[in-house]
């Protein structure tokens, strides 16, 4: 038996909670506090991401201004926070989730809807 | 002796992807199917505007101000480079569930519902959601088998789930959702000013001219004038009114698709979440806000579906990305890659039988 948990990201403003679907229980139990603390990481830096501020408001003034080419040379701030979200999932992952044999993917592959646990292999557990 | 060079040919994400859109130059231009009044829009612009910069402003620059082209240039410019940015960005689509996701939902959905006869549409899946103290209701897409965040809605003529979704204008040749709306703002807001420029200088050319050599010699001798006049009419009628109502969205950060549908307004319903109550604030964020990245990734590469190749993490999800099959087990028997045997199998809650190949994939 597998199992996929499913994570529903509300991705406005103000409303990063990730609510928990447990889909059931499997044979392999993760540790629910770290998977929470994960979770709790990942909604701080998207809410990071998203944040309306005065340094987001000068990026995008300055892009219309250049009419949008400076693209061509200037990485955006959300692409800069979506590659820390990556580093820190990999990390976790090396860390925490592939020693238990569970493997995260990143959130930005499903359009930050959801993201899978998977098991790389499979074990005949009871 | 012919020597047969075979070249391998890559094949992109784009490609396979679901939906009616159209990409060019490799996956970096994607577009809706139908693009005829899009071409129709480009000629117009750049018709008008070449009658303007060859005729008027040869005679304008001259007797009133250089300054008078150089402008027009600018805006005529900056509305081209609005426009084709609209036209050919990801607007937010949204990929669809994967078979496994999908199958997962469809199973919850059964559970819940109970068993739909043949043909029937099931009745429409709405989950609630708390979040920080406010329920949301999250509507269920059967095209792209996904629960649909709140505000993204399903394009029919695009075939595709779009975040934010505000409307399909196919004078642009896409949907305008969360990663263009403001480049869709700008352009309309910027061929107003053109428009209204453009309108106004043709007026005062034929004013000035006339002055000289009489209104029916003007227009004989420049017949552009005319044509340029009716056009802007008639765009002045239509864009300037379109950027009023869309000043007023941003305004109160809404989209078309939820002023239509009076999602917001009305005695028992909720206030505008999204609006922040300040004009000024509603506007920035509209606007100048934080521009996420496209999820679609349209130009990576898929894995070949050889059983030997080893395909790299990143590309796992890439495998779903095959045409929808209608049951989970095709999806499986296709896949001959061997990290997908560890694909995970859903179960719901409840025990209904799985498709029997199911687990005998897993037990691999």
């Amino acid at each position: 038996p597998t199992s996929s948990r499913k994570r529903k990201h509300h991705h406005s403003h103000d409303w990063h909670l990730w609510s928990l679907c447990w889909s059931h229980c499997s044979a392999k139990k993760i540790d629910r506090q770290q998977f929470e603390e994960t979770v709790r990481t990942l909604n701080n830096l998207y809410a990071e991401a998203e944040k309306l501020g005065g340094q987001s408001y000068l990026e995008g003034c300055l892009a219309c201004l250049t009419a949008y080419t400076i693209f061509l040379c200037m990485e955006t701030h959300y692409e800069k926070v979506l590659k820390k979200v990556s580093k820190y999932i990999q990390e976790q992952n090396e860390k925490i989730y592939a020693p238990q044999g569970l493997l995260l993917t990143d959130p930005i592959e499903r359009g930050l809807r959801v993201f899978r646990l998977k098991l790389p292999f499979m074990k005949t557990e009871a | 002796m012919s020597v047969m060079v075979v070249r391998k040919k890559v094949t992109r994400k784009w490609e396979k992807l679901p939906g009616r859109n159209t990409f060019c130059c490799d996956g970096r231009v994607m577009m809706a199917r139908q693009k005829g009044i899009f071409y129709l829009t480009l000629f117009l612009i750049l018709g008008t505007c070449t009658l303007f910069f060859a005729f008027e402003c040869r005679y304008l620059a001259v007797q009133l101000s250089p300054a008078i082209p150089v402008f027009a240039a600018m805006l005529f410019l900056f509305s081209m480079a609005t426009l084709l940015r609209t036209s050919f960005s990801d607007p937010g689509v949204i990929p669809r569930a994967l078979p496994d996701e999908a199958a997962f939902i469809e199973m919850e959905i059964e559970a819940t519902n109970g068993a739909v006869p043949q043909g029937q549409r099931p009745p429409p899946r709405i989950k609630n959601f708390q979040i920080n103290n406010q329920i949301v209701k999250l509507k269920y897409c059967y095209t792209c088998k996904i629960f649909r965040p709140p505000r993204a809605s399903h394009c029919s003529i695009c075939d595709n789930c779009v975040e934010r979704f505000d409307h399909h204008c196919p004078w642009v040749g896409n949907c305008v959702g969360k990663r263009n709306y403001r480049y869709f703002y700008l352009f309309i807001l910027s061929l107003s000013l053109l428009t209204i420029y453009v309108f106004a200088f043709n007026i005062v050319y034929v004013a000035l001219k006339s002055l000289k050599i009489g209104f029916l010699e003007t227009l004989k001798e420049t017949p552009g004038t005319v044509l340029e006049v009716l056009i802007c009419f008639f765009t002045l009628w239509s864009v300037v009114g379109l950027t009023g109502f869309h000043t007023f969205l941003v305004a109160l950060n809404q989209t078309t698709n939820e002023d239509i549908k009076g999602s917001w307004t009305g005695k028992n319903r909720v206030q505008n979440p999204y609006s922040h109550g300040n004009i000024v604030k509603n506007c920035c964020e509209v606007l100048c806000g934080p521009l996420p990245p496209s999820v679609l990734d349209r130009r990576g590469i898929l894995p070949l579906e050889e059983s030997g190749s080893r395909p790299p993490s990143t590309q796992e999800t890439s495998s779903s990305l095959l045409p929808q099959s209608p049951a989970p087990t095709e999806h499986l028997n296709s896949n001959e890659m061997p990290e997908d045997t560890s694909t995970p199998e859903e179960m719901p809650p409840p025990e209904p039988p799985e498709p029997p190949q199911d687990a005998a994939e897993a037990e691999k």
